[in-house]
């Protein structure tokens, strides 16, 4: 017989102490912002982010027992994170950009106060939709290794390992990325 | 190398900083130069405005982790629940005395944690002067260097 906790789940012996059950909510507080951020940068809709980022870690904690510690936890959660997104966006392709594009000037609106001119603020804000905007153009491997290189700040061996890609091909994507981050902002402007 | 970057070099001195005839381009080029610098500058931004804005939603509400199990209380905690009464009894008692022989050193701890305090708000400061990140940096190295200092606060 399994052995169980008090609430019913099967305790299983981890090989990291951060994925026990007892740990596993300090694990959440952890990389909550880290996961949301990457997934909020992805989906552009802040609700669906948060949803996702639950699954997330729901996920993660169902599947903990397969964690080996081959990479770090946090590569393992965007490993898992990377997944949840594509299948959302493959299983609502249509919904999903018609919502992201009616959520964007929403979410622009919350943006943090810069303390800057209402003309300069106006200025500030182009920009980044229009870099936001040019990172919906680009293919999904694309934006992803985007992301997690200029917004996450991991090397190019740690998105390898999340992506499951070769450090030579994350480098590709990354250089046919910012090409074609460019390319859309010389258009835009 | 007689035209501007093509944007496939671009990419590349974006990506993984500039070598060989581009890094000697970048730098005598003022076009190409500026021009990395703005898009670095328009990444940056985008950076900041989605890490700002996570950060407020993050800071504005509760995490719901109600999806994963509540914790078994720890075995310590209902097995020595006496002993632990007994030891902060004892504790509380001496509290008293050891305060009276250990003001001095109290004294002297004060004054350690807000030099502390200092350096920890020193550093938090100089890490917010920081206007680019960290894997923007090969980028520094293509523009002149006194721009350089004023884009990295001085932290190189």
């Amino acid at each position: 017989m399994k052995p169980t906790t008090t609430s019913g789940f099967i305790a299983v012996s981890m090989e990291n102490p951060a994925l026990e059950t007892e740990n596993f909510e300090r694990l959440v507080e952890q990389y909550r912002t880290r996961v949301l951020r990457f997934v909020f940068a992805s989906v552009r809709d802040m609700d669906l982010a948060e949803t996702l980022t639950q699954d997330c870690f729901l996920k993660a904690y169902r599947s903990r027992a397969a964690f080996r510690g081959a990479c770090s936890i946090h590569t393992w959660l965007i490993r898992i994170a990377i997944n949840l997104v594509r299948d959302h966006a493959r299983s609502r392709r249509f919904q999903f950009w018609r919502s992201a594009a009616r959520v964007h000037s929403e979410e622009i609106r919350d943006w943090p106060d810069r303390k800057t001119s209402p003309e300069d603020e106006a200025a500030l804000n182009e920009q980044i939709q229009a870099v936001w905007e040019a990172t919906r153009t680009l293919s999904e491997r694309q934006r992803t290794v985007f992301l997690l290189r200029y917004m996450e700040d991991l090397s190019i061996c740690e998105i390898a390992e999340a992506t499951g890609l070769t450090e030579s091909t994350v480098n590709v994507h990354l250089v046919r990325a910012v090409r074609g981050i460019r390319k859309r902002l010389g258009e835009s402007k | 190398m007689s035209d501007h970057l093509t944007p496939d070099q671009f990419a590349k001195c974006f990506v993984n900083g500039a070598e060989g005839l581009e890094l000697r381009h970048v730098k005598e080029c003022p076009r190409c130069s500026d021009e990395l610098d703005r898009f670095g500058s328009a990444v940056a931004l985008f950076r900041r405005a989605i890490r700002g804005r996570v950060d407020v939603h993050v800071g504005s509400d509760v995490p719901e982790v109600s999806s994963f199990p509540e914790y078994a209380p720890a075995i310590w905690a209902t097995r020595f629940r006496w002993v632990l009464a007994a030891a902060a009894v004892v504790v509380l008692g001496l509290i008293p005395v050891l305060t009276i022989r250990t003001q001095p050193e109290n004294a002297i701890d004060r004054t350690s944690a807000e030099t502390d305090s200092d350096a920890l708000m020193g550093a938090i400061n100089l890490h917010l002067l920081r206007t680019l990140p960290a894997p923007m940096e090969p980028m520094l190295a293509l523009v002149p260097s006194a721009e350089s200092e004023i884009e990295s606060g001085g932290d190189r």
